[in-house]
């Protein structure tokens, strides 16, 4: 029998797996986080005290969240740029599909493939100070040794240039799918009209990878807010700390000092802020080009 | 990895640039790949001679003085590494099919039909990617220890589909795809089911693959969740299993807050 | 548009409504069946009862074997017993505890590391043992770890074994540079003692350390491995009642005793701040600070390597750290007497003596010290006689995690050769605020 729906039916029914699991294990255990953050809870009290706002006020004096917060965005800063183009430029790089380009691209991806906290304690290693791998290296150039993860300065930059070794594999897989969907005949008839390279990547490419930058943007800047596992693995938040980050925070209060309250409040402004961030990023980018 | 097999060969350089280009990519790889030969070298080396000569920098900084395979026997003998392997393998790719699967059909649903609340679902897949996990970790605990799944492939594999990740990445793939073609199967009497089918699929392969691979490899490198949902060595991942490798009492690599 | 144009001709209305319900009734359906089908096979086939045992697992498979060992001896010893041993990673085994506790899942029986005891009691995740203890075993306890078990008057788990750290050292190096460090108490290097021999073993080549005289086997090094340094100069971290830092962790002879620890690293250029793994081990380092275990491991993997053992140097008073792993029993078990059952064979006189024998850790019980005569010898008189004569046990309070954290950041401030002082009054106050939120 074939019988058909109205077109807002079938959405609904398109989606239904997904919204069930999201609902079941995304939004039911939010709301649960949110009623979490609104008691002093703390795994002892199943009756915990309500306590309204004060877990989110709290924040507002804690000198360690602001720490964290201003890390987090200058993190964000350095990442999201950096691994963007590095992604680019590498899809870019791999493009004509040869046996030595599939090699490349292989080499590109392989620190995805690692898991992230054997990657984190690799780079730990590497850099150890003074005298690790890479400070030895730079011995043989007679560069005085490095503190790297040590140092105030140097922690969160080199966390930010370890992610992105680590991710923009990921970044370059993206933009290559979408490198993939570009019609060859638009570069053919570019290549007759005479557009040289550069003008091909400014006329043709570009402009047709914008809904995929658009992805690759909001996912990075949500990833780096999230940054974790390289500060739970190589810093701890410090030196003075240089690298404490939002989710290491609410990490360490939620799960090391079972402050469960606090870090489930820090979760929701962790939230608020990279929706802002999202949103503006698809109003902005989409005011480019029609979205 | 050959998942993209496009046809765009952008630009036609001259001998000098391509040489320079070449050179270029070449250097990229190796630092993309040497951290991770140096572990692998590092892992044939014997176990005291690891960390033996880092410092000054020599040719037995990188390469093993005395090679053995002596780590990976290790490995094999001391645990049931094959379980844990098996283990991360279902699950891994579990999860990746029902994944593509769940998520493309979603995507194809918020990129292609119009139905009310279709904005407030993707702000809804668009907050559970932001939400970090270790803040979901305990209501999901609790959720999966009331479906009684603790201990089970169900506790690992279920929770995590669909990834929103895939569903937004799937969605802005969808949206790229020419409306034309939505349109002509209609007239030729397909309904959503069919284009979602019988068109966006075919047409978004590399995606799709792109989708399937990162969920396995983001499944396959998951730590925390395992930990916490499975006590059974039986339900152990490769993941758990790798990390309590280097912890623990005499280990150099973590600190304790004991170490009695 | 046109979509909705297409699909409106053939719907009849009420389709929706009727499919929305069957898409919910159907997943009601396929979540009960679900849970029935995993349920039923998730019952593990249990005629008999079955007692979970967690610990952390440790890097030498041997222990691990160990201990499952002694799961499968409690089962032969108790027909229709089924013991779960299960081992989990150091790092997250505390996260592991919660969170099955939130789902009121804990193990019967579980590892205790015993600076975590105030934070279980408090929380109430273990139990009081002072009923199920005979007042003879307990009387088999050295003084030492009876102080570690009881708190707030009441016994809440049983050690598995004593341990200390001292100082080991690589006899190579020093009979080189003709220096024989002392095997007794009586003739314990002074710190000041201690800085000569560094400055003498430490090795440099254009202005760069390529020995270093001392390395923490730990990284980074946390209150455990830095209390000493402290203590021997009369340094504190805590009041003596636990409840406050605020005039111990900041007092003058603490930041003095900090000061010196952290000299070692930024201005004395003696010790790594970040030792790559194995510094001893490979002989990068001369000294490191580990316990009878760490002795044991070091030995046992760098077979070219001769250690020896001495005293951790003093100042006012000589100063060992000490503490060990406690077994407890979960507050949420079901059978609590099967769980002590198990407790006090782990615990048990024979099975301490194995355990001893086993990982070269310090016994707890007088009579297995009466039973193993080699522990009256180098090297363990070493770690006995400072156990017995310099331990000094950690602060005990429920927020220990938060103020070993504090004390192990203000560390690495002080390491990287920033005042002590003003990082360390900015430690006290921070604990000062967790302490008081256990009130």
């Amino acid at each position: 029998m074939r019988w058909s729906l109205r077109p807002e039916t079938a959405g609904y029914l398109f989606v239904l797996p997904a919204v069930l699991g999201l609902l079941a294990f995304g939004i039911i255990p939010l709301i649960y986080a949110f009623v979490v953050s609104l008691h002093n809870y703390d795994l002892v009290n199943p009756r915990a005290p309500y306590v309204g706002l004060a877990n989110y006020t709290a924040l507002a004096t804690d000198r360690v969240f602001w720490t964290a917060l201003r890390n987090t965005s200058a993190y964000a800063l350095m990442l999201v740029p950096l691994q963007t183009a590095v992604g680019l430029s590498l899809a870019l790089m791999v493009q004509p599909s040869t046996r030595w380009i599939a090699l490349l691209r292989a080499s590109y991806f392989m620190p995805v493939v690692v898991s992230y906290v054997v990657a984190a304690g690799l780079w730990e290693i590497l850099f150890a100070a003074p005298n690790g791998p890479m400070n030895s290296l730079l011995a043989l150039a007679h560069v005085p040794p490095q503190l790297f993860f040590q140092d105030r300065h140097q922690a969160l930059p080199l966390i930010a240039l370890m992610s992105s070794w680590k991710w923009s594999g990921i970044t370059m897989l993206i933009y290559l799918s979408g490198l993939h969907e570009i019609p060859a005949e638009l570069y053919e008839a570019a290549g007759v009209d005479g557009a040289g390279g550069l003008r091909q990547f400014g006329n043709i490419t570009w402009p047709l990878l914008h809904r995929i930058t658009l992805f690759v943007l909001v996912v990075n800047t949500i990833e780096a807010f999230k940054i974790f596992t390289p500060v739970y693995v190589i810093t701890r938040g410090g030196p003075l700390n240089a690298t404490m980050v939002l989710v290491f925070h609410l990490f360490r209060e939620g799960f090391r000092y079972v402050h469960l309250g606090d870090a489930s409040a820090l979760s929701f402004v962790l939230l608020v802020v990279i929706l802002t961030l999202a949103t503006l990023q698809f109003r902005v980018l989409r005011g480019e080009s029609q979205g | 990895m050959n998942l993209t097999s496009s046809g765009t060969n952008i630009r036609p350089r001259s001998g000098l640039l391509a040489h320079v280009a070449a050179g270029g990519k070449l250097a990229l790889a190796i630092i993309f790949v040497f951290p991770l030969a140096w572990m692998f070298l590092s892992s044939l080396r014997p176990v005291a001679e690891i960390f033996q000569y880092i410092f000054p920098f020599s040719l037995w900084t990188v390469v093993p003085l005395h090679a053995t395979l002596d780590s990976y026997r290790h490995l094999l003998r001391d645990e049931p590494f094959g379980r844990y392997l098996a283990n991360s393998l279902i699950v891994a790719s579990c999860v990746a099919a029902f994944d593509v699967a769940v998520s493309s059909m979603a995507a194809y649903a918020l990129a292609r039909i119009r139905f009310a609340g279709r904005e407030a679902l993707f702000f809804l897949v668009l907050t559970v990617m932001i939400i970090p996990f270790e803040a979901l970790l305990v209501p999901l605990y609790l959720i999966v220890r009331w479906l009684g799944w603790v201990d089970s492939y169900a506790a690992l594999i279920v929770p995590m589909v669909p990834r929103a990740f895939s569903i937004f990445l799937l969605r802005q793939f969808f949206r790229g795809l020419p409306r034309e073609l939505d349109d002509a199967a209609r007239i030729d009497g397909c309904r959503d089911w069919g284009i979602y089918w019988h068109i966006m699929l075919p047409l978004s392969r590399p995606v799709l693959l792109s989708v399937t691979l990162l969920t396995f490899q983001e499944m396959w490198g998951s730590f925390t969740w395992p930990l916490v949902s499975t006590n059974n060595a039986n339900m152990r991942v490769v993941q758990v299993a790798v990390a309590s490798f280097g912890q623990g009492d005499g280990s150099p690599r973590r600190s304790p807050s004991c170490c009695s | 548009m046109r979509a909705q144009k297409v699909g409106r001709a053939g719907t009849p209305i009420g389709r929706r409504t009727l499919l929305a319900g069957a898409a919910g009734s159907a997943a009601a359906l396929a979540s009960g069946a679900l849970r029935a089908v995993i349920r039923t096979e998730g019952v593990r086939a249990a005629p008999s009862t079955t007692l979970q045992f967690w610990y952390t697992r440790y890097a030498v498979p041997l222990l691990n074997d160990t201990l499952d060992g002694f799961g499968k001896a409690f089962e032969q010893s108790h027909p229709g017993v089924k013991v779960q041993v299960q081992a989990f990673p150091y790092g997250e085994y505390f996260q592991k505890i919660n969170t099955a506790y939130a789902g009121n899942q804990t193990p019967d029986v579980f590892f205790v590391d015993f600076p975590l005891i105030a934070n279980y009691v408090y929380r109430k995740m273990i139990v009081a043992l002072d009923p199920l203890v005979a007042k003879t075993d307990l009387d088999d306890y050295y003084p030492a770890p009876r102080g570690d078990m009881t708190y707030q008057d009441k016994i809440w788990a049983l050690p598995l074994h004593q341990s200390g750290e001292e100082l080991l050292y690589n006899v190579d190096a020093l009979d080189e540079a003709k220096i024989r460090p002392p095997h007794s108490l009586d003739q314990q290097w002074t710190r000041e003692q201690f800085l000569d021999v560094a400055e003498k073993v430490v090795r440099r080549a254009a202005g760069r350390v390529t020995r270093w005289a001392y390395a923490t086997t730990y990284y980074p090094p946390g209150l455990y491995v830095i209390q000493p340094w402290l203590a021997m100069s009369g340094g504190e971290i805590l009041s003596p009642d636990g409840t406050r830092a605020t005039g111990y962790l900041n007092s003058p002879a603490t930041v003095q005793a900090f000061t010196f620890w952290g000299d070692l690293y930024t201005k004395r250029q003696l010790a790594p701040i970040q030792p790559t793994p194995d510094t001893f081990g490979t002989g990068q380092a001369v000294f490191t600070q580990g316990n009878p275990f760490v002795l044991r491991d070091i030995v046992q993997r760098f077979h070219n390597l001769r250690v020896g053992v001495t005293y951790l140097p003093r100042d006012r008073r000589c100063a060992t750290n000490m503490g060990a792993y406690h077994i407890g029993i979960s507050a949420q078990t079901k059978q609590r007497d099967l769980a002590w059952e198990f407790v006090s064979s782990v615990t048990g006189r024979e099975a301490h003596v194995q355990w001893v024998k086993t990982t070269g850790y310090l016994p707890a019980r007088k009579s297995t010290y009466a039973e193993l005569p080699y522990l009256k010898q180098y090297p363990w008189s070493v770690f006995w006689d400072g156990l017995a004569r310099c331990g000094v046990p950690r602060p005990r309070t429920p927020a220990f995690d938060f103020v070993d954290d504090a004390v192990t950041d203000a560390s690495k401030d002080i390491q990287l050769g920033h005042p002590a002082k003003p990082a360390l009054d900015e430690a006290a106050g921070k604990i000062d605020q967790e302490i008081a939120r256990y009130k």
